[in-house]
């Protein structure tokens, strides 16, 4: 039985959650497309980012928007370290994608355990987000649903402007689609590198306290959105990053297609 | 004693894990995230098909325990085996086909993870997350053997074959080509191997080995969950192979036995045993990844790398193989000593056509790389294609070869067209080419290139591997013989044994061309068979395609050096931006203005 | 054997504390000195658990074992009975683990127990409710959203069941289930998920509109924290641990919990701490006997001869709480009640009990 109040729910409830999706994905792939590594470790950033906003809100007292940005903040240093102390070096001494991959996966396991020994395995939430429900006819979404939308469309865009219209976006597109030739020209590898982690452990980071503002953070949380984050690499664009309007065209297909399947 | 045996158990399910994965991910360097769910499938299906059939009232009751069929754990072992194998063709033909590389480890990715969700959601089939129990436990005369000591001894007979099988895998001509794969797909299919049916295979059989280990643990544990199955596992039997040593399955036992102990040495360790550390494990669990992908990549025990008694059992055991001493070896034809030119030897025979190529075009992108060409290539006559960059000459190689498709065009071999022929199968019908860039395999030794090269082994062919080892050993010792005998032609014989990345490139380059005579094609499409190497060597190579072209082979080059075009081509065709744009003798060409200024130069 | 590892780890951490904070008072007043060493089943795995059983077993040579959730408990039925260690089980009772020797339970049947006196308070309290939405996962509680709900409910209310919606455990993300739950037009919702999926589940039940009734039947602090405010919304049925109470055994308890921990105990440690002064009382009473208290059969036989125990549950000032054991299924009989939140914190609504199926569903509720 067809039920268009039950149809329109769920297509925003999967344009929702598929926002969500769409923007980890692109998090992982833009690593991922340049440095082919598979950053499992991305995992801890999700997980750290928000850790560091539940701790700054709660033990240092900071508001809730600086808290955000501190979540952010040690993201993107999280990223940094990895790339500096654990792939960079071993890049230079040509390990394979299965040796970055086993090590990626090495950090993870060893963080989430490090963060339950830290923090203890108990749920920590980040309150203070003045959650609203807004109501359509019977279709129902809150702010925070909007935001999440809203915040993950705007940084997928960003980064596709980033990489069509800047110096340091064509230097990294060069690079994803052909390694030799760029560093011919003279882009450096490492620089772009270490741009791809800062602006993926940005995005994880945004895509974590999205969900944390909405739950809580716990030491495993960043396992199943990274896996998430793989397949939705694969499914986007097998072949190339850069062909960024097939995977937007691919993501809003498995908007609907998730949409209808949950129908 | 329960204990210590309740720990070899794990640890030995771990090397048939390990070994099995070895030969996929070490060995055909093709890497599986899914092997847990294989591992899963073996044991779900044993535990269907022994759990005790319940009536239906019966099953009703609890919690809908499910109900099996009752059968032996024996036969119930076999289809454990056969129904992993299955699935594994399912997943690996799509993978293998349109995945390479870094993708194949994505698919199986997620693979793993939706499989493992079904066994949580097919409540029906799999007792969701409660999963089966109780399965039957070993038994043996109507005796259950449920104890760990008694299992163990199940287990360490499955470990023995597990090992057997993938070492007897692993070395054969099979392995070979699994290897030959990792280093260099593109090149074993122009040798005329199907590395289709080789990448499915391997992981049919990684699969099924997979699924054995599972049936038994499942008989060990007498409970089936899904957690078992998990990603975790797979990472786990990943990390073994790595640690071990990828392609090296002694490494890869060691691995099992130091990541297997692992965790009930420390949990033995008072400290680190008590409550508030375990999550400590895992920290030393996972930095000791990291580290050991730091600092020692290639793993305890690298590829080729063996404790001096088993390397000392694989020689005597390669001595077997290669029976025959050193110069008894024999190419069973008939080469010419030398040749001044190729056309003098069958003078008055103009020689068929062997190849002949009508209007072929390709197109990149807007580019027209090859614009409706026509060429023959006749026996007994080397032909040469010249022209500057990028006028499509290896673009015509790679149509020729099935490489790549044209868009339009035919070439003609002995009459039939070939177009839209597999490599594999052109290089079967004797069309075989070398490479500008040699694509030898790097890791193999020169011997191991040639051989993998000589057609017709039933080695490489499992079923026959296994029905017919005598065969298959006699055989072996022949293409090894004959290999021998090609590195002799060549004059690189004395470098046999040593690894192709530690010759010379002009070394490496014979050794192309010993392959390339191995695999019996009658026409040779070389492309720059001369560059990049010194002075001697070229003319080494010369001499090589002078006396293969008297022998009777039909011989095409592409060539840069007017030196060696001269030397060497009774016909030359002069390509330019795709097109023949003159055709006739070396003489005839230099005598042309236009050419010698756009292309001879001075 | 407990959860110290993966998701579930924060059930292990209040467990072993309830079990360590026991041993010790046990031992500070004059008692012999439990040695507790634990062996972690990461969050509910088979091979794992049987392991480290086997560890416990022939290196510690353990002669009672404390188990936790569901599949590693029932997995290591076989070795607790061949080598007789007196089992108890605080954590995920299921129907897998009732009627075998050397197991019991400490802890109401999950879900199946407190559902006949929930569904009776619901049917009583709103008597507008007359279609029903049950949520529940594949893992605990599958009795009662595929049998028990659908045969008692319209019993008890003249209604109806509408939708049945199943979801992942672990799930964070309840969109599809509550839109289907709102398009079947249920006028409640009774649920028999557990851990922090339920804090999730109530929290985007309430942000999406729905004002119907949200009954359920496990209360944990940390699905508290998920759900904040919303979980004031909240009514649920269980055999729940009331910090607040003024049975003597659970005061002290409690205090010397804030002193050890700095911070309350919660329901399932201390199902763990009670069940390790059962320990000691069937050791007092084969010594008592002249039996061996090294001897889990003696023990057993001992719990067997009188099944009852003081306990942290009910009770009330000056009156220490009991429980009582199940013979025939190794079940527990536990005071329960129907709670209502407010201010995060659980409040008594009417007191329940265990009523077997033959009985009316609707005698469940007291008072």
């Amino acid at each position: 039985m067809f039920s268009f109040q039950l149809f329109s729910q769920l297509l925003v409830s999967g344009i929702v959650i598929g926002s969500s999706y769409a923007l980890l994905s692109v998090s992982f792939g833009v690593i991922y497309a340049t440095t082919r590594i598979f950053h499992f470790a991305h995992a801890i950033a999700y997980t750290v980012a928000s850790y560091a906003s539940v701790t700054a809100l709660a033990k240092a007292g900071l508001p809730l928007w600086l808290a955000l940005m501190v979540g952010l903040v040690v993201a993107v240093a999280l990223g940094i370290l990895i790339e500096l102390a654990a792939y960079r070096p071993m890049r230079r001494r040509g390990a394979s994608t299965l040796a970055l991959f086993l090590t990626s996966l090495g950090l993870t396991i060893a963080g989430s355990n490090l963060i339950q020994i830290v923090f203890g395995p108990e749920n920590k939430p980040l309150p203070g987000f003045p959650m609203k429900t807004f109501a359509v006819g019977a279709v129902t979404f809150t702010n925070l649903h909007l935001l999440t939308v809203i915040v993950s469309w705007v940084c997928i865009f960003g980064v596709v402007v980033f990489l069509k219209k800047t110096k340091y976006g064509k230097a990294t597109r060069a690079a994803q689609s052909n390694q030799q030739m760029a560093m011919a020209v003279g882009i450096e590898m490492d620089g772009v590198s270490l741009l791809v982690f800062m602006l993926g452990s940005v995005l994880v980071g945004v895509s974590a306290l999205l969900f944390t503002l909405g739950g809580v953070a716990s030491p495993n949380m960043g396992l199943s959105p990274i896996l998430i984050g793989f397949i939705g690499v694969f499914l986007g664009d097998r072949e190339r990053f850069r062909r960024s309007a097939r995977r937007l065209r691919a993501r809003s297909g498995y908007l609907v297609v998730r949409s209808v399947a949950e129908w | 004693m329960d204990y210590l045996a309740d720990v070899g158990i794990t640890i030995l399910i771990y090397i048939i894990l390990g070994v099995s994965l070895n030969l996929l991910l070490g060995y055909a360097g093709q890497v599986s995230m899914a092997h847990a769910v294989f591992y899963g499938i073996g044991a779900y299906t044993a535990g269907l098909l022994t759990l005790p059939v319940l009536e239906a009232a019966e099953g009703a009751a609890a919690r809908g325990v499910t109900s099996g069929l009752g059968w032996n754990w024996l036969p119930a072992l076999l289809i454990a085996v056969a129904v992993p194998l299955v699935f594994a063709f399912i997943i690996a033909i799509p993978a293998v086909v349109s995945v390479t590389g870094e993708y194949l480890i994505l698919l199986t990715l997620a693979f793993q993870v939706v499989v493992n969700q079904l066994m949580n959601s097919l409540t029906t089939v799999t007792g969701g997350p409660y999963g089966l129990t109780p399965i039957p436990p070993f038994s043996l005369f109507g005796h259950e053997l449920s104890s760990p000591p008694q299992a163990l001894g199940f287990f360490v007979v499955a470990a023995l074959l597990a090992v057997f099988v993938t070492w007897r895998i692993g070395e054969s001509p099979f392995g070979r080509l699994l290897k030959g794969i990792r280093e260099d797909e593109i090149a074993v299919r122009a040798l005329g191997k199907n590395t289709l049916i080789v990448k499915v295979t391997v992981f049919g059989v990684a699969a099924a080995i997979a699924g054995m280990a599972g049936a038994l643990a499942s008989y060990y544990y007498q409970f089936i969950a899904p957690g078992n199955y998990s990603l975790d596992l797979s990472i786990f039997v990943v990390a073994v192979v790595v640690l071990g040593g990828a392609g090296n399955l002694i490494g890869t036992i060691l691995g099992a036995i130091v990541l297997g102990s692992l965790t009930p040495l420390l949990q033995n360790i008072a400290w680190i045993g008590s409550s508030n550390s375990i999550p400590w494990q895992g920290v030393i669990y996972g930095v000791g990844l990291v580290i050991i992908m730091r600092f020692r990549p290639q793993g305890i025990l690298p590829e080729g790398l063996s404790p001096r008694w088993f390397k000392h059992a694989a020689r005597s055991a390669s001595a077997e193989l290669t029976g025959a001493a050193p110069g008894s070896w024999s190419l069973g034809v008939d080469y010419p000593d030398s040749a001044e030119t190729c056309a003098s030897g069958d003078e008055g025979d103009e020689g068929e056509d062997v190849v002949r190529i009508s209007g072929l075009a390709r197109n990149f992108g807007g580019l027209r790389a090859v614009d409706g060409v026509d060429m023959a290539l006749r026996r007994g006559r080397i032909t040469a294609l010249i022209g500057p960059n990028g006028a499509g000459k290896t673009t015509i190689f790679n149509m020729v070869t099935g490489e790549l498709k044209p868009d339009s065009g035919q070439v003609w071999f002995r009459g039939t067209d070939v177009v839209g022929e597999k490599p594999h199968k052109l290089a079967r019908f004797g069309i075989v080419r070398s490479f500008q860039d040699v694509r030898v395999f790097q890791q193999l030794s020169a011997l191991e290139n040639v051989a993998m090269a000589v057609p017709g082994q039933p080695g490489e062919n499992l079923v026959r591997l296994g029905l017919q080892p005598r065969r298959t050993r006699r055989a072996e010792r022949e293409t090894r013989a004959k290999a021998h005998a090609y590195l002799d032609f060549v004059g690189m014989s004395e470098k046999a044994d040593e690894l192709v990345v530690n010759l010379s490139f002009g070394e490496q380059k014979l050794v192309a061309i010993a392959r390339l005579l191995a695999t019996e094609g009658d026409v040779l499409l070389l492309d720059e068979p001369t560059s990049g190497i010194d002075a001697n060597s070229v003319n080494q190579v010369i001499d090589l395609i002078l006396r293969l072209c008297r022998f009777g082979k039909t011989v095409c080059i592409v060539e840069h050096s007017v030196h060696v075009v001269d030397k060497l081509a009774d016909h030359v065709y002069f390509l330019d931006h795709g097109a023949v744009i003159e055709e006739g003798t070396m003489k005839d060409l230099t005598s042309r203005p236009h050419l010698v200024e756009v292309y001879f130069g001075t | 054997m407990l959860a110290m590892t993966g998701q579930g780890s924060f059930f292990g951490k209040v467990m072993s504390r309830g079990a360590q904070l026991a041993a010790k008072q046990i031992k500070e007043n004059g008692g012999p000195e439990f040695v507790i060493t634990i062996a972690d089943h990461e969050s509910g795995l088979v091979p794992p658990a049987v392991t480290g059983v086997r560890r416990l077993i022939t290196q510690n040579k353990i002669k009672t074992l404390q188990t936790s959730y569901g599949a590693p408990s029932e997995a290591i039925i076989p070795l607790v009975q061949d080598n007789k260690v007196l089992t108890f089980n605080g954590g995920g009772s299921s129907p897998g683990q009732l009627s075998k020797d050397y197991l019991w339970m400490t802890r109401m049947l999950f879900a199946y127990d407190p559902t006949d006196g929930a569904l009776t308070w619901l049917a009583k309290n709103q008597p507008n409710v007359k279609k029903l939405a049950v949520v529940g996962t594949n893992e605990n509680g599958v009795e009662v959203w595929k049998e028990k709900a659908p045969r008692i409910w319209p019993q008890l209310s003249g209604g109806s069941i509408v939708a049945t919606e199943i979801h992942d455990v672990g799930a964070t993300d309840f969109a599809a289930v509550i839109a289907r739950v709102k398009a079947a037009g249920a006028d409640a919702v009774f649920t028999v998920s557990f851990g922090d999926d339920l804090g999730y589940m109530v929290k985007q039940f309430r942000e999406a509109n729905y004002e119907g009734p949200i009954v359920g039947i496990e209360f944990t602090d940390q699905a508290a924290k998920v759900a904040g405010a919303t979980y004031d919304t909240y009514v649920f049925a269980t055999d729940y641990f009331d910090v607040e109470s003024k049975n003597p055994f659970t005061a002290q308890f409690v205090e010397a919990h804030i002193a050890e921990y700095g911070e309350p105990p919660e329901y399932y440690g201390s199902n763990y701490y009670e069940q390790v002064f059962v320990i000691w009382e069937l050791m007092r009473r084969v010594i008592a006997n002249g039996g061996d208290p090294q001897d889990s059969a003696q023990l057993q036989q001992a719990l067997i001869d009188k099944p009852e125990f003081y306990s942290v549950y009910g009770g009330d000032e000056g009156t220490v709480g009991t429980m009582s054991f199940d013979l025939n299924d190794h079940s527990i009989s536990k005071p329960m009640g129907v709670f209502g939140v407010k201010g995060g914190k659980p409040y008594l609504l009417a007191p329940i009990k265990k009523v077997s199926a033959s009985d009316d569903p609707a005698s469940a509720l007291l008072g």
